[in-house]
């Protein structure tokens, strides 16, 4: 187990707003999150002493832009926003996702080297199409993907769906009453882009193919926001102005698998494997005691392997168990009760702790689990820089 | 139909080979399937890197290959996935197993088969599509 469980703590949690496309620069509404994460934990920048992000625009193909405060918010540039940069001993900047951030602030919480850290994700969505690969040559990892047209995530989680539901006997209807009711569940989420707007089983049937079988609804929709926590010793929590959310464990895993194809789907199974074994071990804890699970959606078929991969379901019965209603707000596991990201938008992850810090800590208003004590969060697709996080209630 | 101007419909995206991915490419221009095999432990890789994911080893050379896969998983894009597929369309893309080694999976496009006719496990073989005289490309179609 590990030697620190439930001595660092998550003390407060803000959003800007998420829009499609922000009139405010990436850096504005940065602050605006990161103030309110402050407000939410009782703190004050000044209280700060500790940045860490995972400030990269991710890139597949296209230009995308690395314009500090426009496309990124680097934590030396946020210190310096903030006003409070001579007081920051400790920065954590990651190539990995931001989830690494927050297992980096952890560790620099418990290992004595600050006292308050902000853990924040900035998204910024460029002109034009998010995917689009405009270069006459590829390079690289590119060579062997673009001259084919592979270039594009949504194609990669295809032909992982695609192989899910043609070895287990499923097609896209029996996906439709998860992604119907994950959009129900958003319809509660005050920070959701796509509250207000519910969407049916035919919807999701009807809906435009990105790469068959994945439709425009089962991709996250890009955003410009930014999702903000504070994290600190569970000690100064308890003295703070919201219930602390305890970091029981956390686990990651470099499991990369097969090359050839970035998502294969037996691929994704193992690396979620190595991630679940280590998250048991470090936390002491099994499928059996978690309450909620948050589990990462920037494509559906990730919400599959991650629910199998962590050992709630055999491999293959992970989509009857969506449609048969247990992942249901009700059901047996609630899964993604905020909506996901499918509903949230693409903040990387953030979405996924946020939601288990907010369940653990009776904050989650009308979409609470009622006494849920222990939530996880799981964060990428099993392979590239994967995480996972067990939350528990204090007391 | 008058030929459409160069401009507006301009090439797909072409490997840029460097001195890993050379080998590989310069098999395919001879109509070959070339795979990188460790010395060491004898397990193949592709892409190439340089060194073995399975042991480490740094001796990695390249090993002909059967050509012969089966069809592991696919998907099609009705939009094209960058400009030069505009008259491409509908692209199928699909990952194949090759017979050599469980897991060794490589992506490419199918030819000379219909959409609906794939099924995971179909027995494809590589073809060879020259694109210039630089370039041949690796895809796959119906087992003959
Ligand atoms: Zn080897």
């Amino acid at each position: 187990m590990w030697d620190h469980r439930d001595e660092v703590a998550v003390a407060g949690l803000g959003y800007s707003r998420l829009e499609r496309r922000s009139d405010r620069s990436l850096a504005a509404l940065t602050l605006e999150a990161c103030d309110a994460a402050l407000a939410d934990a009782g703190l004050r920048r000044g209280d700060l002493d500790g940045i860490a992000t995972s400030p990269a625009m991710p890139r597949y193909g296209g230009r995308k832009g690395v314009d500090e405060g426009i496309d990124v918010v680097t934590p030396w540039y946020l210190a310096g926003l903030l006003g409070v940069a001579p007081a920051i001993r400790w920065i954590g900047s990651t190539n990995g996702m931001v989830t690494q951030s927050v297992i980096d602030g952890a560790l620099a919480i418990s290992g004595g080297l600050c006292d308050h850290v902000l853990v924040y994700r900035a998204l910024h969505v460029p002109d034009g199409r998010y995917v689009n690969f405009e270069s006459a040559h590829a390079v690289g990892g590119d060579q062997y993907l673009a001259p084919y047209g592979f270039s594009m995530p949504p194609a990669w989680a295809a032909v992982a769906l695609r192989r899910y539901f043609a070895l287990h006997g499923y097609d896209r209807a029996d996906f439709a009453p998860y992604i119907a009711r994950n959009r129900a569940n958003a319809q509660r989420n005050p920070n959701a882009y796509w509250r207000g707007k519910t969407i049916t089983m035919e919807d999701y049937l009807a809906a435009r193919m990105i790469a068959d079988p994945i439709s425009i609804l089962d991709c996250d929709i890009p955003v410009d926001g930014c999702c903000a926590m504070i994290l600190t010793s569970t000690q100064r929590a308890r003295h703070l102005r919201r219930p602390p959310a305890l970091l029981t464990g956390f686990a990651a895993s470099a499991h990369q698998g097969a090359g050839g194809t970035p998502m294969n789907l037996e691929d994704m199974w193992d690396g979620a494997k190595d991630v679940a074994r280590r998250l048991w071990e470090a936390t002491g804890l099994s499928p059996a005691d978690v309450d909620n699970a948050q589990l990462y959606d920037g494509f559906s078929v990730l919400v599959l392997t991650w629910l199998e991969g962590m050992g709630f379901c055999r491999d293959g019965e992970g989509l009857a168990f969506l449609r048969e209603g247990h992942g249901d707000p009700d059901g047996r596991l609630p899964i993604n009760t905020g909506g996901g990201a499918l509903g949230e938008g693409r903040l990387h992850g953030m979405t996924q702790l946020a939601e288990a810090v907010a369940q653990v800590t009776d904050r989650a208003g009308e979409r609470q689990v009622p006494g849920a004590s222990r939530a996880l969060a799981t964060i990428s697709n099993g392979l590239a820089k994967s995480t996972a996080f067990l939350f528990s209630r204090d007391g | 139909m008058k030929p459409m101007p160069q401009a507006a419909c301009p090439q797909r995206p072409l490997p840029l080979p460097d001195p890993l991915s050379e080998p590989f490419w310069a098999a395919a221009r001879r109509h070959e399937l070339h795979m990188q095999k460790c010395d060491a432990c004898g397990w193949m890789a592709y892409p190439p890197e340089v060194a073995c994911r399975n042991c480490g080893g740094a001796g990695l050379g390249f090993t002909p290959l059967s050509g012969r896969a089966t069809l592991h998983s696919w998907t099609v894009l009705h939009d094209p996935p960058s400009p030069g597929f505009r008259d491409r369309l509908p692209v199928i893309l699909a990952v194949v197993e090759l017979e050599e080694q469980a897991r060794l999976l490589m992506s490419g496009n199918l030819v000379d088969i219909a959409a609906d006719a794939l099924r995971i496990g179909l027995p494809l073989e590589a073809r060879f599509e020259d694109v210039t005289k630089d370039c041949t490309l690796v895809q796959f179609g119906p087992a003959r």
